[in-house]
């Protein structure tokens, strides 16, 4: 039998016995997806050149043995879901129906760019990933999914939908643009809009893998993963597992924001390597921030001693309570509020609240409210337990993790801010303004129900 | 509806606040500040708790509310069954 494994070039990153760590950029030495021309698109004929063709499963037998692979690569979503995307392709390759593959770019998280950043320099490991997906559950199409206002993103994945008509035996691949917002790139919501609904969660009893748009088995997979996927399909389990760790193996993408030198700038990382190295040789830091906001705009603020130490891994974060999400890393600036930043945070998610869910939509903004009479020194003690008492209740309560998220910035805020929260009721403001990238599209391009 | 265990499952993008439910099975279900559904963690519902809950979920008018059957390993069968005859 035929291993899909094969390596037809030399593995990006190294051979499949050397472990693999470092922290690279675009280009740069040490990177896996990110290998490559720096600053620039790579062609199809400089991908093929670089990696080789890729391999595509034909037989029934093939098929399972990249299923294998997959499974013992231990490959996770990188979309924050933190799922296993061989469960996805097991469940659509066992169910009958005509399946199709979604490779979700929307990327809704305002400050995250990897996807961006690999659909615009790197389509073709994507478009790899998401074809020998296809290939794998028997789908004969693959739709892009993307936000309406991304126009160079755009613009390279139809570049390569028409380079890669040249190549044989690929399925057919179809670019769509939903609008934006923060809910809309939620993978039920991404099912809904391309079930000709409205782009908004929907609670689901059965997964998308099983019967997703229009009641097909439906692979939606975020963009890195299926990049991941392409580099797994051609060098392997064994050389996947060479970068991070046996608990969360494979290298992850990074976005630096907030107080860093060069927001936006997108990483890859291989464990074992802390945030502190990260936010040092690549932030511009040169000693611990007050506090690091890790995982998105719905994830989790942790002080800054105790980021600076923590790993790169998605394993053991979990195991801490935090979630590396879509792997966004957001230190504060010294002389930036936390308090303040996370209003405006909190303003944001409760605007980007699909509206169907009662305490999603009612208590979410009641959440930014509770926080700028405090941040504002209106509140008393009692509001702050009150506070805490609306939070648990809202939590859990959505169709979708929405609220969840909102209501984690919240606690962890008031947990990491405890001495400025004192500071902000007792009258005696902490005096740091509102610093650090911490961008917020327009309120009017939220999404509606 | 031939199940005699099962778990109550709000859809809370349904729900509009009306309340019948929790007027019904008030063990079962809770309503947040601004009057929605939310489900108590139980264990799986039988005998008189799952009487309840399918009038809760008769009562919903925006089909909030569904019971989701439960399948008991035939070496509990016989205890499950004991369980709802209470």
């Amino acid at each position: 039998m035929t291993t899909p494994a094969m390596a037809l070039a030399p593995a990006p990153g190294g051979d499949d016995t050397v472990p693999h760590t470092g922290i690279g950029a675009l280009g740069g030495p040490g990177t896996r997806l990110l290998a490559g021309p720096a600053r620039r698109r790579e062609t199809l004929a400089e991908h093929c050149e670089r990696l080789g063709l890729l391999p595509l499963p034909y037989s029934d037998t093939a098929r399972e043995a990249v299923i294998d692979v997959v499974a013992a690569s231990g490959l996770v979503g990188r979309g924050g879901g933190e799922f296993p995307i061989v469960a996805k392709l097991t469940a659509a390759l066992r169910t009958s129906g005509i399946p199709i593959v979604v490779v979700n770019g929307s990327e809704s998280e305002p400050a995250s760019g990897k996807d961006a950043l690999l659909l615009r320099y790197r389509p073709h490991l994507v478009l790899d990933g998401a074809s020998l997906a296809a290939a794998v559950v028997g789908a004969p199409q693959i739709v892009v999914y993307l936000h309406e206002d991304t126009g160079a993103t755009y613009a390279s994945v139809m570049e390569a939908v028409r380079e890669r008509g040249q190549l044989p035996g690929m399925p057919g691949i179809v670019v769509t643009t939903c609008a934006s917002g923060f809910v809309a790139g939620e993978s039920s919501a991404v099912v809904s809009a391309l079930s000709g609904g409205v782009p908004v969660p929907r609670r689901r009893s059965v997964p998308a893998a099983v019967s997703g748009i229009h009641g097909r088995p439906t692979v939606v997979s975020n963009v890195e993963t299926l990049a991941h996927l392409g580099l797994i399909a051609r060098f392997g389990a064994g050389w996947f597992r060479t970068a991070g760790s046996g608990a969360a193996p494979g290298s992850t993408l990074l976005t630096l924001a907030g107080g860093v030198a060069h927001p936006g700038l997108v990483l890859e990382v291989s464990a074992p390597v802390s945030l502190g190295q990260v936010l040092a040789e690549h932030g511009g830091l040169a000693h611990p921030p007050p506090a690091v906001l890790i995982g998105g705009y719905g994830g989790r603020w942790i002080s800054g001693g105790a980021a600076w130490h923590a790993p790169v891994d998605r394993a053991l974060l979990r195991r801490a309570g935090v979630s590396l999400g879509c792997g966004l890393v957001a230190p504060l600036p010294h002389d930036s509020c936390g308090l303040r930043v996370t209003v405006r945070l909190l303003d944001y998610l409760a605007g980007q609240s699909a509206g169907q869910c009662g305490s999603c939509l009612f208590g979410l903004p009641r959440l930014a409210v509770d926080l700028r009479a405090i941040v504002e020194g209106r509140a008393t003690r009692g509001d702050i337990r009150r506070s805490h008492e609306l939070a648990h209740s809202i939590s859990g309560r959505g169709a979708c993790a929405h609220p969840d998220g909102a209501v984690a910035l919240l606690e962890s805020a008031l947990e990491v801010f405890s001495a400025d929260v004192r500071r902000h009721i007792h009258g005696r403001p902490c005096g740091g303004g509102l610093r650090g990238w911490f961008p917020v599209p327009d309120a009017s391009a939220g999404a509606s129900a | 509806m031939k199940f005699d265990r099962a778990r109550l499952v709000a859809n809370p993008a349904l729900c509009d606040g009306h309340g019948i439910c929790v007027l019904r099975s008030p063990d079962l279900l809770t309503l947040d500040a601004w009057g929605f559904v939310g489900v108590e963690e139980t264990e799986p519902l039988s005998g008189r708790d799952l009487r309840r809950a399918r009038s809760s979920v008769a009562a919903c008018p925006e089909r909030a509310l569904s019971l989701v059957p439960v399948h008991v390993a035939t070496g509990n069968g016989a205890r499950a069954r004991a369980d709802s005859s209470q």
